[in-house]
């Protein structure tokens, strides 16, 4: 598996390098070889997962590092459904970098036990980690897509549009990309949240609290706000555009920074202290 | 003497319009002329561009001043009586190729960077070649032309960007709306570059155009050649609720919209965005309105230095174009030395040869008894002996023709006895 791991990080990484510079020079050579570079790296990366899922017998998201794997994963399947409907490269260029940071870190936390516990095997485990990364990944793009309509705005109202003017999307595209995917995560979130709650439910006869929970249902009342907020009083381009890079970064902190300075019941070690039912 | 390309003709910039009229020439008779001037003037291999902004006649010659002159001819034949020599500017060898990419890649253009050029360019060779005009020489010219053309246009930025003040508001108001299917235009007053800049926008696919006038009977006049409706001028502000871009040039000399109409509008809209663009002098549209969310406002200062900083950066592309243009032209020279060399060497072989074949034919006169065997060996030797020694003068003459190396060539010339 590790070759592998170091195959898909190589070419995401000449990808991401190469989809800055198509961002920042422009070109259709540059282009091309960050579009290559990623379908390589997408490819190694699914055969990855799946060799990890099949070699360990528990869903990838059982461990820290499978987690991160998973996450860049699905990311980037949601970049590549936005590119067959959009045709839009450049957004690439904003995506691919904070794509690149769960397999990065994935790459330090290094080899861990692949010793999953047995609960971790269960259908609602699968369900509430793909539901939840699924909405995490859908909320990376409205943040990547928002940040790029207020680069965008910039450069229309300086008067003096530049070349990122030429390189960026129209606002409008951006805005309506950033209200398809919260639109989209918004329910994957709410799913992933009820899945887990039901999981919980099955397995201990009780709702959990921990940090986590708290922080994710902060953040799925400030996506719910903003779809709330476009419906009801047409908040659109740059305010829904703040509140995206606002819910995101409550997303991140609820997803990293939770998942290593709080101990509650999402942590690794939580599992890892476990012992297996019956030993 | 090897074959070179040259061109004579004349272009926007060296003939005024009343020439090029008298001048151009209709397609239809462009292989009748293509055909007289391969036929009477004695050119192997020629070609006529004639679009509306030039006239150019392209030639593959060995003497380039014989060659320049019959085209110069066959253009003093097409006017009736007017001078025309003055405005013709001619180019042989190298100059010529950098020319024909030059226009090819419509650097020479009076719009530069429009992509008509290439179509004309490839109908001119087609009529030439229909008139059995064209030859390997002229043919490898118009590829390398074309290819040039499409990395100019791949690898450069020079037709990206607009530098008319109407195709500037056309690129924002694209930049802002994505599509501008479903876009409503408003023109509040009329004049000639609100109207240019309405018509780029329904060029561009905008949907609808509303006029309002305080003539009322202008105003419908306007609408009626957008095919648009016109809107009383006392009533406008209620329609500005389904106005995506508005065109204001009156000649009102306080705003006609102010921040605090347009914060009622957006609320009513539900912020979707509004383009404004005002071409009045004084303006008529209250600067305050760009601070607010989902507004964009451009005056005609700021139209304009977009238009400057365009033209500034086409320039710097041209600069680049040219950098493609020269390596294009070098290859297309190497093709044509290489193509040179060609009979240099087939002579250099058949000298060789015809020694070989003398030098057997005697040996083998005076051993009748050798058999088939040994002769073979003889002949073998002859071959092998030949083609050794010839070898390495090949390589040094084809060298020497791709890199112009008249020295060598002559020298090679001399020692084999070639002429």
């Amino acid at each position: 598996m590790l070759p592998l791991f170091y195959l898909a990080l190589t070419t995401y990484f000449i990808g991401t390098v190469f989809s800055l510079l198509y961002f920042s020079r422009g070109g259709h050579a540059l282009g091309r070889i960050y579009l290559a570079a990623v379908i390589i790296g997408f490819a190694t990366h699914t055969v990855l997962l799946g060799t990890i899922w099949v070699r360990t017998g528990h869903f990838p998201t059982a461990t820290h590092g499978g987690s991160m794997v998973f996450f860049s994963w699905v990311i980037i399947t949601l970049l590549a459904g936005l590119e067959a409907r959009y045709r839009l490269p450049v957004v690439g260029s904003f995506v691919l970098p904070i794509a690149f940071i769960p397999m990065l870190y994935a790459a330090f936390l290094g080899q861990e036990s692949s010793q999953a516990p047995a609960i971790l095997k269960s259908g609602w485990f699968l369900a509430h980690t793909s539901f939840a990364f699924l909405a995490d990944a859908a909320f990376v793009i409205a943040f990547a897509v928002g940040w790029m309509y207020l680069l965008q705005e910039r450069e229309v109202k300086s008067h003096h549009p530049g070349a990122s003017f030429r390189r960026l999307p129209p606002l409008a595209t951006l805005d309506e990309i950033n209200f398809q995917a919260i639109a989209i995560g918004f329910p994957l979130l709410t799913l992933g949240i009820l899945t887990g709650a039901i999981w919980a439910e099955v397995v201990y006869g009780r709702l959990p609290f921990d940090a986590k929970i708290a922080w994710s249902c902060g953040t799925w009342l400030i996506y719910g706000l903003i779809l709330n907020m476009r419906q009801a009083f047409g908040w659109r381009g740059r305010k829904a555009a703040q509140l995206s890079i606002a819910g995101f970064a409550l997303a991140m902190f609820s997803y990293i920074i939770v998942n290593i300075f709080f101990t509650g019941f999402h942590s690794f070690q939580f599992f890892n202290a476990l012992k297996p039912p019956g030993a | 003497m090897a074959l070179q390309l040259i061109t004579v003709g004349l272009s926007h910039k060296t003939a005024p319009v009343a020439l090029r009229e008298q001048l151009a020439i209709p397609q239809d008779r462009v292989c009748d002329l293509v055909r007289g001037l391969h036929d009477g003037a004695n050119l192997p291999e020629c070609l006529l561009l004639s679009t509306c902004n030039r006239v150019e006649a392209y030639a593959s010659v060995e003497d380039a001043e014989n060659g320049r002159d019959s085209l110069m001819r066959f253009f003093t034949r097409q006017t009736n009586g007017t001078d025309v020599i003055p405005h013709l500017y001619h180019h042989h060898g190298r100059q010529a190729v950098v020319h024909l990419f030059r226009v090819a890649s419509s650097l020479d253009s009076m719009v530069v960077g429009e992509p008509q050029i290439l179509g004309q360019l490839k109908d001119a060779f087609a009529r030439a070649r229909a008139a059995g005009a064209t030859g390997s020489v002229l043919h490898h010219a118009l590829e390398r032309a074309l290819s040039t053309a499409k990395r100019v246009r791949t690898e450069t930025a020079i037709a990206r960007s607009a530098v008319s003040i109407s195709y500037a508001a056309v690129e924002l108001a694209k930049k802002i709306f994505g599509s501008l299917e479903d876009k409503t235009v408003m023109l509040i007053g009329a004049g000639e570059m609100a109207e240019l800049a309405a018509q780029h926008l329904l060029g561009a696919g905008a949907h609808k155009i509303l006029v309002t006038n305080r003539t009322y009977g202008r105003a419908v006049q306007l609408a009626e050649r957008f095919q648009g409706s016109a809107i009383r001028y006392e009533d406008y502000r209620d329609s500005l609720i389904r106005t995506d871009i508005v065109i204001a040039s009156t000649a009102a000399t306080d705003y006609v919209l102010t921040r605090q109409d347009m914060t009622r509008v957006m609320h009513d809209r539900r912020h979707q965005p509004v383009f404004f663009i005002d071409i009045a002098v004084p303006r008529n549209l209250d600067p305050e309105i760009e601070r607010l969310d989902n507004c964009y406002l451009y005056d005609i200062d700021d139209l304009q230095s977009v238009v400057d900083t365009n033209k500034e950066e086409r320039l710097r592309e041209t600069e680049r174009a040219h950098e493609i243009i020269d390596q294009e032209v070098a290859a297309f020279e190497a093709w044509l030395r290489g193509r040179a060399a060609a009979p240099l060497i087939v002579a250099l072989r058949e000298h060789g040869e015809r020694f070989r074949e003398q030098e057997v034919a005697k040996a083998l006169a005076r051993l009748p008894d050798l058999t088939d065997e040994q002769r073979q060996a003889v002949e073998c030797l002859a071959r092998s002996l030949t083609n050794k020694f010839l070898h390495e003068p090949t390589v040094a003459l084809k060298h020497a023709t791709r890199g112009g190396d008249q020295t060598a060539i002559s020298i090679i010339r001399r020692m084999f006895g070639i002429s």
